[in-house]
């Protein structure tokens, strides 16, 4: 696949993500921000061929340190979800942005998780590797766990999320409840009950992989926790008011 | 083990009816891919319900695990996430 040329400076990717993020528009700024949206979708296409690499990398070591295929995936951000963390984080700059480009392997078990991470670790250069974010050992407070990797192709980011099948199962599960409902749970936006509960089903279900016993006060917490949400679960026949 | 190819789905989702309203298959052209999500990203941007998004995997049947959000009939692998 030819790679694609980036058309402009670095400096005006930056100034792209700039004029995204005020968005507060005159009818003179109109060509301005369309002309920034033409720069981050170019720079965001620009991570095509880094991001292709890099999945093929995932791929191979998904094999290579399983034995067995998982399941490897890709995606290019979308450009309203650039946008959002543009707003969502001040500091946050189009051109350093690591996550345009993210690819994702869903494995069996963490033990699973833990043979790919390491074998990127032992066959990649390190220098290359930006960060590691062990959402396993420290979950976000969503709840939300996996290993994510940022490594850098043709020099630029991409992130590597590598997930078991029960923490891939509940981040569908709660990007399809947040959907449903209308709100980014997973950037921890949304109703209090609701980001509660995952969090605690968030823990119980690590208990459980790794073979433990959930306590009993975790699991009437989540009765608890259970009951409080579901006037929101009844109340999803509505169309949500809102989504990204 | 043989490279195997990547072939690229453009998803449109509607967030109303919670489904899927187009997959489009690029096959490997990464290029042609990236541009159609662009256009088809920018003629969705008046309606807020629907989601663009480009995937790449080695088939939709991978992509439907790996973003089972897109697809209904997701197996709840954990007692805690059945009947939400």
């Amino acid at each position: 696949m030819p790679r694609p040329e980036l058309q402009f400076s670095k400096k005006r990717v930056r100034k792209a993500g700039e004029i995204l993020r005020s968005m507060s528009i005159t009818p003179d700024q109109i060509e301005e921000v369309a002309e920034a949206l033409t720069i981050a979708e170019n720079w965001r296409a620009c991570h095509s061929y880094a991001l292709q690499r890099a999945t093929m990398g995932l791929r191979s070591r998904v094999m290579t340190s399983t034995g067995e295929r998982g399941d490897v995936s890709q995606r290019l951000k979308r450009i309203v979800t650039i946008i959002d963390k543009l707003h969502r984080e001040p500091t946050m700059k189009l051109d350093t942005m690591r996550d345009i480009a993210g690819c994702r392997a869903v494995v069996p078990t963490v033990g699973a998780v833990r043979l790919v991470q390491r074998q990127w670790q032992k066959s990649f250069q390190a220098d290359r590797i930006l960060r590691v974010n062990d959402y396993i050992k420290s979950p976000r407070s969503s709840g939300y766990r996996a290993v994510h990797l940022y490594v850098i192709y043709d020099d630029l980011p991409v992130e590597v999320q590598i997930r078991s099948h029960l923490q891939h199962a509940w981040a569908i599960t709660l990007e399809q409840i947040g959907g449903r409902l209308g709100f980014d749970l997973k950037s921890g936006r949304g109703p209090q009950e609701i980001l509660d509960y995952f969090a605690l089903v968030a823990e119980a279900m690590a208990i459980d992989e790794s073979g433990d016993d959930v306590s009993r006060e975790l699991a009437v917490s989540i009765k608890a926790a259970r009951l409080k949400i579901q006037p929101f679960l009844e109340s999803t026949q509505h169309p949500p008011t809102s989504s990204r | 083990m043989a490279q195997e190819s990547l072939k690229h789905f453009l998803l449109v989702f509607d967030h109303k009816s919670a489904s899927i309203q187009d997959i489009q298959e690029f096959g490997e052209d990464t290029e042609v891919a990236v541009a159609a999500y662009s256009e088809t990203e920018r003629r969705y941007t008046h309606d807020q319900m629907i989601e663009v998004v480009l995937i790449g995997s080695d088939s939709l049947d991978t992509v439907k695990r790996t973003h089972a959000n897109y697809f209904d009939g997701t197996v709840a692998l954990s007692k805690y996430l059945i009947d939400l």
